[in-house]
C-alpha cells in the first residue's frame, strides 16, 4: 500500500505516520492474540487464532468500539495489580497466610470498580442514568459504588 | 540537800561524806568518838535545847548556843569524813601498788604476780595518814628484813610519832621530832588543829597521846615531789596517794648499821630507806616473794590483765586477815575467791588452782552411773544390757505409734501412703491416639491396693477402688466412632492425620495461588502497557480511522 501510495506520489509525512500507527497497531494487536492463544493452547490452529483475534481488539473496530474494550482490559489489568497488592498487605496481617483472603477479596470488590475508575466522563454519566431505570440496574449502581469506596478506602487506585 | 533530789544519790552537802558515821572505818569512828571537841559541842547543843527559859535574851542565847554547838559538830564530822575518805583512798591505793604483773617465765610458763607486802607497807607508810599507822606497821612486819631489825621497844608506841621514832631508830637515823610530823602534815583549812586518838585497840602508853594530822580537806599526801621508783623487778603501780622514793638497801644481816641518809627538814617529811633491794633481800632471807625474783615480763603492758585474778585475791585475803580491823574486806574477797574458783578444783597456797583430789573420779563415776554402766571385777565397763533393749523398745513403740499417721511417697507412680496404705496417687500420663489418629494424652488413676471405702485415719474413705478410665477400659476405636467424645482427662495433643494433611495441602495451594497473583499481576502490568499503546497508536492523531481498513 506504501508503495503505491509512494509510486502515486502522494505520500507524506501525514501518510507516513498514519500508515505507521496502523502497521504498529496491527502488531500490537497480534500480540495480544498471541497471549490469548497461548492461554487457550499451546498448540492453537490458525483457525484459532482467527478466532480469537476477531474477539479482541482490532483495526476492523470502531473508535468507540476500541474505546470500550480497552478500557475494559485495562480495568482488568487494574484488578489483577490491585489484587496482587491486596494479596501481599492480608498476608502481612494474617499470620503469613493467604488462608481467607480470596472470599474475602471477593466479596468486597470486582473489575467493576476499576472500569468505571477507567471510563471516561460521559461514558460513566450515560451508564449510570441508564442503570438507574431498572430495579436490577440500581442494585448494580449500589454495588458498584460500594466497590468503588471498598478500592478507595483501602488504596487499589493508587497506582493508576 | 533539795528535798526533790535524787534520794539514791549521795548528798554532797553530807558531813560524813555522804556514807554516814557507821561506814566509817572503825579507827575513825573511835576517833571521831572520843575526839573532846564532839563532846563540847554536843553540850552546847543540849544546852541550848533546853527549854523554860524566863527572858528572851536568854531564849535567843540558847539558841545561839545550840546553832554554834550544831555548827562545830557538822564540821568536825564533816573533817572526819573526809579524814575517812582519804584513809580508803590510801588503803586502796597501797592495795592496787602493791599488786604486780604477770610475769613470763622463760619456759613460756605465766606466773601470777605475788602480793608485794614491802610496797604495801610503803604504801601504807608514804600516805602519812594516822588511821593507817597501826596497818603500815602491821605490813612492815610482815616483811622478813624489817621484822627482823626491829625491836619490842620500837613497837609500842602506835602514834605517828612514836612509829616514826622507831623507824628512824631502826634505820640509825636521828628521830624525828614532832615537829618534822607536823611539818609533814597537810596544813589544815582552820587554825583549829584535829586531835586523834590512838585507836582503841592500839597499845598507848602514857594514855592519850594527840598528835598533830592531816586535814581532811587539805591536799593529799601525794603532793610531795616523788621521788624515783627503785629498780625492781617489778615496781608497785604509782597512785596520787602513794609516794614513793628510793630506798638504800639495807645491810643483808637486818642490822641497825645502815648507812642511810638522815631525815630531811623543812615542809618535807623524811622518809628514810626501809627496805633493801631484791637482791639483798633474796640474799637474806628464803622468805622473799617470787615476784622480785622472777623475770621481768617482755612487755607487761601488752594484753589486758586480770582484774581480779585468783592469786591476787589470795594474798589480798591473807593481809586482809591479818590486819586488825579488816574483816569486812577479808570477807568480801574471800567471796570473790569463792566465786572465782571453778567447781572442782581447789586454790593453792601460791595462788593456783588445782583440782580438788579425787574429784575427778567422782565425776567419773557419777557419768558412768548416769548411762548406767557397770564396772566388771576386771576393771572394764559394760553397759547394762537392760538399758539398750529398753531404749530399742521404747523407739519402735514410738515409730509404730507415729506409724498410722505419717504419710510417705512410693516412686514411681507418686503413690501417697498413709501408714503403709495407699491414699491417694498422681494422675498418670498415657500416651494414645484418637480414633480418627489424633495424638492424645490421658490422665488416669490406676486402681489402688488395699481395702476399698475403709475408713483413713482422717476420717475420709479410701479413694481406691473408684470407677473411672483405667488402662485397657478405653472406648475401643471403630469407624462409627470417630466423631465420639473422648474419654474424660483425653486431651488432643496433636492433629489426625487427615487434617494434617489437609491443612498442609491447603498451605501449598495459598502459596501457589498468591505467586499465581504476582504473575498475574506482571501479565496485566505488560497488557496494560500493550494496550496502552495500542490506545495512543488508535486514538486521535494517529492518522488512521479504526474500522475504516477493517477487512
Amino acid at each position: 500500500m506504501r508503495a503505491l501510495f509512494n509510486g502515486a506520489g502522494i505520500s507524506s509525512a501525514a501518510t507516513d505516520s498514519a500508515l505507521a500507527n496502523y502497521q504498529a497497531f496491527e502488531k500490537n494487536s497480534m500480540q495480544l492474540v498471541t497471549q490469548a492463544t497461548r492461554a487457550v493452547s499451546p498448540r492453537a490452529a490458525v483457525q484459532e487464532m482467527q478466532m480469537i483475534r476477531t474477539a479482541l481488539p482490532g483495526s476492523q473496530l470502531s473508535t468507540g468500539g476500541l474505546s470500550y474494550i480497552f478500557d475494559q482490559l485495562s480495568a482488568n489489568n487494574d484488578f489483577m495489580r490491585a489484587k496482587a497488592q491486596a494479596a501481599e498487605t492480608w498476608r502481612g496481617s494474617h499470620n503469613s497466610t493467604l488462608a481467607g483472603f480470596d472470599s474475602s477479596w471477593n466479596q468486597n470488590v470486582s473489575p467493576f470498580a476499576f472500569l468505571v475508575k477507567r471510563m471516561s466522563e460521559p461514558d460513566l454519566r450515560i451508564m449510570a442514568a441508564n442503570l438507574q431505570k431498572t430495579a436490577q440496574g440500581r442494585a448494580l449502581v449500589s454495588r458498584i459504588t460500594s466497590e468503588t469506596q471498598y478500592a478507595q478506602k483501602n488504596g487499589l487506585w493508587q497506582d493508576q | 540537800m533539795w528535798p526533790f533530789d535524787d534520794p539514791n544519790q549521795p548528798d554532797p552537802n553530807d558531813p560524813t561524806g555522804g556514807t554516814g558515821v557507821a561506814a566509817w572505818s572503825p579507827a575513825i569512828t573511835a576517833a571521831y568518838q572520843r575526839d573532846p571537841r564532839i563532846a563540847l559541842a554536843q553540850s552546847l547543843m543540849e544546852q541550848g535545847q533546853q527549854r523554860g527559859y524566863t527572858t528572851p535574851i536568854l531564849g535567843l542565847a540558847r539558841a545561839l548556843q545550840e546553832g554554834i554547838g550544831g555548827f562545830a559538830n557538822a564540821r568536825l564530822m564533816g573533817q572526819y569524813g573526809a579524814l575517812n575518805k582519804n584513809t580508803n583512798a590510801a588503803l586502796a591505793a597501797a592495795l592496787k601498788g602493791s599488786q604486780g604483773q604477770p610475769v613470763t617465765n622463760p619456759d613460756g610458763t605465766v606466773s601470777q604476780p605475788q602480793f608485794d607486802a614491802a610496797a604495801y607497807a610503803r604504801a601504807l607508810a608514804g600516805s602519812n595518814n594516822p588511821i593507817l599507822v597501826q596497818q603500815a606497821h602491821d605490813a612492815f612486819m610482815q616483811v622478813p628484813a624489817y621484822r627482823a631489825a626491829s625491836t619490842n621497844a620500837d613497837l609500842g608506841d602506835m602514834t605517828v610519832q612514836g612509829y616514826r621514832r622507831a623507824q628512824a631508830r631502826l634505820l640509825g637515823a636521828p628521830p624525828t621530832t614532832s615537829g618534822a610530823v607536823a611539818a609533814s602534815m597537810p596544813a589544815p583549812a582552820s587554825s583549829a588543829p584535829i586531835v586523834v586518838p590512838a585507836p582503841a585497840n592500839a597499845p598507848a602508853p602514857g594514855g592519850v597521846a594527840p598528835v598533830t594530822t592531816t586535814d581532811p580537806t587539805g591536799a593529799p599526801p601525794s603532793s610531795a615531789a616523788p621521788a624515783p621508783v627503785p629498780s625492781t623487778s617489778a615496781p608497785p603501780t604509782p597512785s596520787p596517794s602513794i609516794v614513793t622514793q628510793a630506798l638504800p638497801p639495807l645491810p643483808a644481816s637486818g642490822a641497825a648499821a645502815v648507812s642511810a641518809p638522815g631525815p630531811t627538814t623543812g615542809q618535807t617529811f623524811p622518809r628514810p630507806p626501809i627496805f633493801p633491794p631484791p637482791s639483798a633481800a633474796t640474799s637474806a632471807t628464803a622468805a622473799t616473794p617470787k615476784r622480785e625474783t622472777a623475770p621481768a615480763p617482755a612487755s607487761p603492758t601488752t594484753g589486758p590483765t586480770p582484774v581480779f585474778d585468783i592469786p591476787s585475791l589470795v594474798d589480798q585475803y591473807k593481809t586482809y586477815a591479818t590486819t586488825p580491823g579488816m574483816d569486812k574486806q577479808a570477807a568480801g574477797v574471800l567471796s570473790l575467791i569463792e566465786k572465782a574458783t571453778p567447781e572442782g578444783g581447789q586454790i593453792m597456797t601460791d595462788g593456783s588452782i588445782a583440782m580438788r583430789p579425787g574429784y575427778d573420779k567422782l565425776q567419773f563415776a557419777k557419768a558412768m552411773a548416769a548411762g548406767k554402766f557397770q564396772q566388771a571385777p576386771n576393771g572394764t565397763w559394760y553397759q547394762d544390757p537392760a538399758v539398750a533393749a529398753g531404749a530399742g523398745a521404747t523407739a519402735g513403740a514410738e515409730a509404730a505409734a507415729k506409724l498410722p499417721y505419717t504419710l510417705t511417697t512410693a516412686r514411681p507412680g507418686g503413690v501417697v501412703l498413709q501408714g503403709g496404705r495407699p491414699i491417694f496417687q498422681n494422675p498418670t500420663a498415657i500416651s494414645g491416639v484418637t480414633p480418627s489418629g489424633a495424638p492424645t494424652t490421658q490422665f488416669v488413676t490406676p486402681a489402688m491396693s488395699g481395702t476399698p471405702n475403709v475408713p483413713t485415719p482422717t476420717g475420709q474413705p479410701s479413694p481406691s477402688g473408684l470407677t473411672g478410665p483405667r488402662p485397657g477400659n478405653l472406648p475401643a476405636a471403630s469407624g462409627a466412632a470417630n466423631n465420639a467424645a473422648l474419654p474424660p482427662n483425653t486431651y488432643v495433643t496433636g492433629l489426625d492425620p487427615l487434617t494434617k494433611a489437609s491443612m498442609e495441602k491447603r498451605g501449598g495451594e495459598l502459596e501457589d495461588y498468591g505467586s499465581k497473583l504476582q504473575t498475574s499481576a506482571s501479565d496485566a502490568v505488560n497488557g496494560q502497557f500493550l494496550i496502552d499503546q495500542m490506545r495512543r497508536e488508535s486514538g486521535n492523531g494517529a492518522g488512521w480511522v479504526p474500522g475504516r481498513f477493517a477487512d
